[in-house]
Parts: C-alpha cells; sequence; structure tokens
C-alpha cells in the first residue's frame, strides 16, 4: 500500500494507527471524507486497480442493511454490512468494477457502530437473523490488516440469535482455526472451475489453495458453504463443472457443509456497460447477453441448461435442505 | 506513443524544461507550445499476446525503452489563463494523455524543494482534486503536499500547503478529458518564511526548475499508460470502413462495439477486405452480430 488517505475523524483511533504502522512507508494523505476521492469524476478503476490506494474511513449511518429478497440460505430476516469497499482480488465479472468509480480500498475503522447495529437489529426480531459478509469485498483478503472478522467473531458468539456469514476467496484463515469455532458462522467459499479461476479470477488464490482452506476449516469444525456463483458460460461448460464438483466434494464432507447455492452471471445494465468501456479485450463481457429484468445475462434457456446441469450434478452429492438455490429454475 | 503535456505559468519556469528536453516551438495562433520526443529506458508492463479468445494471458516484466511525444505549454499566470490554455490545448492536441504541471510555490520548506501534489485544491472555492499518484518509490519518495491555489500570492507558509496560482485551472480544465492518474504538479518551493516572495529571480527560478527534472522524468516513466486498453486498432478499421461506406451515428458506435466484441471473441479483427464485400452498414453489423452469436468461450 503506497498511499493511505485518512479521514481526520479517525486518525486518532488506535485501529487507524494500528493499520498504518503496518505500511511505515507509504505517504499519508489527511482528508475530511472518504466521499471526497471514492466518490470523485475523473477516475479510472482499471488504472487505480493496478495500484490501489488505501482509504481508512469511518461509516455514518445504514451500517447494515436489507440483503435483495434472493439472497439468503433460508433465513427470513437477512443483512448484509460491508466494513470494507472494493476487493484486492480482480475478477473480471465482479459487479464492483460496474459499480464503483474507485478502485481504491476504504476500511471503515469504526467496527464496534457495526457490532451495534448488528446486536440491535438483531434484538429487533424474533427469529434469527442472517448478516452477510463480503457483499463490497472479500471478507477476509485483507484480514491480516484489518482483523475484522477477528473481532467479529467475539461480537457474534454473544448474540445467540443472530448468523454471521463470512464470503471469501481467500486463505487468510488463521484468525479463524487460532479460535474454537462459533455454532452461528458459516464460512462461505466462492469457487469456479480451475481454468475459470485462472482466466478470470485474477490475483485470487489457485481453486485448490481454497478446497484446501474450506478442509482445514471444516476439520476444525467450523460450518461452510458452497458457492458456485457465477455460473459462467463456456464450450466446455459441462466438463469444467463436473471437475470441479467432484475436486470440491471428494475433499470435504458433503454430509456437514451447511449450505450450496449456485449464483447465473447477472449485471446491472449501467455496470455492465462501464465494465465493458473498462475492459473492452474481454471474452467473458463479449459474450452474447441477454436484457432481462433489468439485468443483462445469459439468455434465459442457457442458463437454465446450465443450472439444472449443476443441480442434477449436486443432487447425488448434497441434500435437498442443504441447497439454496439463488433464483428458482423454471 | 504516448503523449505528454508539461505546463508551466512563466517564461522562465519553461526555459530550461524547453533547453533540458530539446523542444521547438509548435505553430499556433494563440498558444505557446513546443514539441519533442522523449525516449528513456524503463521497465515497463507488457502484455503477452493473447494466443486464444479465453484471455489466458500473462503479465510478463521485460526492459523496454519507452517513448512519448512530449509537449510543453506556457499558460500565462493564473488560474483562468491556466483554464482557458489548457482547454485550448487539449481540443488543439486531441492525442494528449497525461498533463504535468510544473511550476514554483511557496510553502514552510526549504527553497528549491521538489514536491508533488497529493491534493489540489482551489482556495476561493474550495473545490479539491486528488491525483492518483504513483508509487513513492518510482518518484524518489518525493515529498507529497497539498497544493493550494490562490488568486493573489500569499504567505502565511506552512509544511504542509504549497500555494501556487495555476494548478486549479489546469486540473478543472484537464480534468473533463483525462483521468486523475495522468493529471499531476510538481511544484519547486520558491519562497518561505526565511526568502519570501519579493527575492525571487527569474535565473532563481530556471535553477530550480532545472532541480526538479529527475522527479519529472521518473513522474513521466511511472504514468500508467500500459493499463488503458489500446483501442486504435478497433478504431482505424473502423474509420477504414466509415471512409467507404455510410454509416449513421448509431450504426457507427455499433460497429466500433462489434469490431471490439470480434476481437475479444475471436482473437481477432475481422478483415477489411471481407466487410467491404458486404456493401451496407446494416449488412455489415448483420453480419458481425452473427458471427458473433456462435462465437463461444473454451477454458
Amino acid at each position: 500500500m503506497d498511499t493511505i488517505y485518512i479521514e481526520k475523524e479517525v486518525m486518532s483511533f488506535p485501529r487507524t494507527q494500528a493499520i498504518l504502522g503496518k505500511y511505515p512507508n507509504a505517504r499519508h494523505v489527511p482528508i475530511a471524507r472518504y466521499t471526497d476521492i471514492f466518490n470523485a469524476p475523473a477516475q479510472n478503476f482499471r488504472v487505480q486497480k493496478n495500484n490501489p490506494a488505501l482509504i481508512l474511513a469511518k461509516k455514518h449511518g445504514n451500517l447494515v442493511l436489507p440483503t435483495p429478497p434472493d439472497y439468503h440460505i433460508g433465513g427470513h430476516n437477512n443483512y448484509y454490512f460491508s466494513h470494507m469497499l472494493n476487493c484486492i482480488y480482480d475478477c473480471r465479472y465482479c459487479f464492483l468494477q460496474g459499480m464503483y468509480r474507485s478502485a481504491n480500498y476504504v476500511v471503515f475503522v469504526n467496527y464496534d457502530d457495526f457490532f451495534t447495529d448488528i446486536a440491535t437489529t438483531t434484538n429487533n426480531n424474533t427469529e434469527p437473523s442472517w448478516f452477510f459478509s463480503g457483499y463490497d469485498c472479500d471478507s477476509l483478503a485483507l484480514e491480516p490488516m484489518t482483523h475484522f472478522i477477528e473481532q467479529c467473531l467475539d461480537a457474534f458468539d454473544n448474540l445467540p440469535k443472530a448468523w454471521l456469514e463470512i464470503r471469501t476467496k481467500s486463505t487468510q484463515i488463521r484468525n479463524l482455526t487460532s479460535r474454537t469455532p462459533i455454532d452461528n458462522c458459516v464460512v462461505a467459499y466462492s469457487l469456479s472451475p480451475e481454468n475459470i479461476a485462472k482466466s478470470e479470477e485474477h490475483k485470487t488464490p489457485t481453486l485448490n489453495k481454497r478446497i484446501s482452506a474450506l478442509k482445514s476449516l471444516q476439520d476444525q469444525g467450523w460450518k461452510i458453504g458452497l458457492r458456485f456463483d457465477p455460473l459462467l458460460k463456456a464450450q466446455n461448460f459441462e466438463q469444467l463443472y463436473s471437475e470441479l464438483f467432484e475436486q470440491v466434494f471428494s475433499a470435504i464432507d458433503a454430509s456437514l457443509v451447511h449450505s450450496v447455492s449456485l449464483g447465473p452471471f447477472r449485471l446491472p445494465k449501467p455496470f455492465f456497460k462501464k465494465m465493458i468501456r473498462l475492459y473492452p479485450e474481454s471474452a467473458l463481457l463479449s459474450a452474447n447477453m441477454s436484457m432481462r429484468d433489468n439485468m443483462l445475462s445469459y439468455d434465459e434457456k442457457t442458463e437454465t441448461n446450465m443450472l439444472h446441469f449443476c443441480e442434477s450434478q449436486l443432487k447425488d452429492r448434497i441434500q435437498p435442505e442443504q441447497y439454496f438455490p439463488c433464483v428458482s429454475v423454471s | 506513443m504516448p503523449a505528454i503535456c508539461l505546463i508551466t505559468a512563466l517564461p522562465s519556469e519553461a526555459r530550461p524544461l524547453i533547453e533540458h528536453f530539446r523542444l521547438s516551438a509548435l505553430r499556433h495562433k494563440h498558444l505557446r507550445l513546443y514539441q519533442g520526443t522523449l525516449t528513456w529506458p524503463c521497465l515497463t508492463k507488457a502484455k503477452a499476446n493473447q494466443t486464444s479468445a479465453n484471455q489466458n494471458s500473462t503479465i510478463q516484466k521485460s526492459a523496454t525503452s519507452k517513448e512519448v511525444t512530449l509537449y510543453l505549454l506556457q499558460c500565462g499566470v493564473g488560474k483562468l489563463n491556466a483554464a482557458a490554455n489548457t482547454g485550448a490545448m487539449l481540443e488543439f492536441l486531441p492525442s494528449i494523455n497525461a498533463v504535468i504541471n510544473l511550476g514554483i510555490a511557496g510553502s514552510d520548506r526549504p527553497l528549491g524543494q521538489t514536491l508533488i501534489a497529493h491534493c489540489l485544491q482551489d482556495k476561493a472555492s474550495s473545490q479539491q482534486w486528488y491525483p492518483h499518484l504513483p508509487s513513492p518509490k518510482h518518484i524518489d519518495n518525493t515529498v507529497s503536499v497539498k497544493v493550494q491555489t490562490v488568486d493573489t500570492p500569499a504567505c502565511n507558509y506552512t509544511d504542509d500547503i504549497a500555494f501556487d496560482m495555476e494548478a486549479s485551472g489546469i486540473v478543472t480544465a484537464a480534468a473533463k478529458v483525462l483521468d486523475l492518474a495522468f493529471i499531476h504538479s510538481i511544484k519547486v518551493v520558491s519562497d518561505n518564511h526565511e526568502s519570501t516572495i519579493e527575492r525571487i529571480t527569474s535565473k532563481s527560478i530556471g535553477t530550480q526548475l532545472t532541480n526538479c527534472i529527475p522527479v519529472l522524468n521518473n513522474l513521466m516513466a511511472a504514468l500508467p499508460f500500459d493499463t488503458v486498453p489500446n483501442l486504435a486498432d478497433a478504431e482505424e478499421l473502423s474509420q477504414a470502413v466509415q471512409s467507404r461506406i455510410h454509416f449513421s451515428i448509431t450504426e457507427q458506435h455499433g460497429l466500433s462495439q462489434l469490431l471490439l466484441r470480434h476481437k475479444a471473441l475471436l482473437g481477432e479483427l475481422p478483415s477489411e477486405t471481407c466487410l467491404l464485400k458486404l456493401a451496407t452498414a446494416k449488412s455489415i453489423c448483420q453480419h458481425l452480430t452473427g458471427k458473433l452469436a456462435l462465437a463461444s468461450i473454451s477454458y
């Protein structure tokens, strides 16, 4: 991290100072609000992705938000939160490229405010509440720097009515494996076939490393989740995904998997338009797409076939109660 | 070849740069412009040729020489001159990919110290911009400060601000067409508490600007031109086809998109001869659309 922008309001926070201490050679730039930089015009996501800066900020309001209706793994009260905006990985399909003007990483250092909001939201519901981390970032990728999840787990340990999903592609699991698993947490890995991961998920851990991390967590007693999301169209789709399921389920105990979900590739049109402008050479983004429900996606027949194939592969390996499709297949 | 325009306010700021880079005057009715070519060996990130349509490319580091077209604009004193001249220059030279403002500034730092702006602020409006800076190690760990553009010379010096009179005008105009990773401001301390503005001379400015040239060179070498997609060949083909066949504005956009998708999915652009045989814009677009519908990705 070469440049760190720091909101003056958080400059003296111990957490800010701890993070700054990890980058002794970075230039420090004091700022009033992170939005002055993050939302500013005349920025190029692709250029910044090459050398992103870190922004340390305080999140005000809306710390915990309801998820979209289809985004759940069985719970009725579903929320997401983002202690960080943007991701160290560079997945070509990622909607963050289309959503944000900046590729700089924002870390909100007022963790306690997140935990307070999570507790308040949980206590306002009679039924259990689910909280999804990793919507606007990868939950674990910068954990050695932020230690957010480490502290988040302490908070959830005291909230038995709250469930936490940690969504990640990262193998930075030391802060999990160094403690006793908590019952109300699912560590969910996004998984793609090895060749797709190599081509489209730049800077991510290999599939084998992710599977190893899953196995370590499962062996230690953590609940794990499998997220085959997004499903990407390919001429050799069936071969790729058959191999993926074989690799994953031969390494882990399927009966102990908390949940499995599939997600079709879908993007809001404005995001897609921005992404193709950034990466016109991307074959993935240049493929034929169609508009449905204000989203760009593969045509309905292709998408249904892809989902059906994956469901048929999963049917033999997991129980129906473990499966949560992101969309219903007609 | 990328094009960079250096922008200074004063002739005495421009002179050492013109001499160092051996720039020659470029004829223009209203602008003071100079032009030259710059080559220097550097490490660049080169993308290996894509061997297939699946984007399975690798990034290789190779020692190459980098060549840029270098322009210099002497814009005159004050932010209005700076904005007006920068805007006119960018209109006249649309190939410019980056602008770098160089000049003297007041700050409570040692005379002659070279600074780079991490923030450009217009004092009158409080509007500010944050250039996306390269790594400090790529620019000799040059100290970064806020460059505050004032309407009249200021002398309330601090060490975290450098006062100038043009930077906000330049960025106002340049940010309309360039990203903030390609708009920078390098300042040399010309006055401080110990040596106030009255002691600045044409000679001292010349010496100070000469001293900042190594940082300027490193900044130019670190500009991330390689990360911007190269659309030139698709654009060239599009122009060639349009010079022979009439395309409406909508069809022109459609053609550009289809050509880029063709290259991304099939690994190359379609042949010009093949496209020209089709005779109408509609048939060309239909042909390309049909071809792309059959294209598939294999991983």
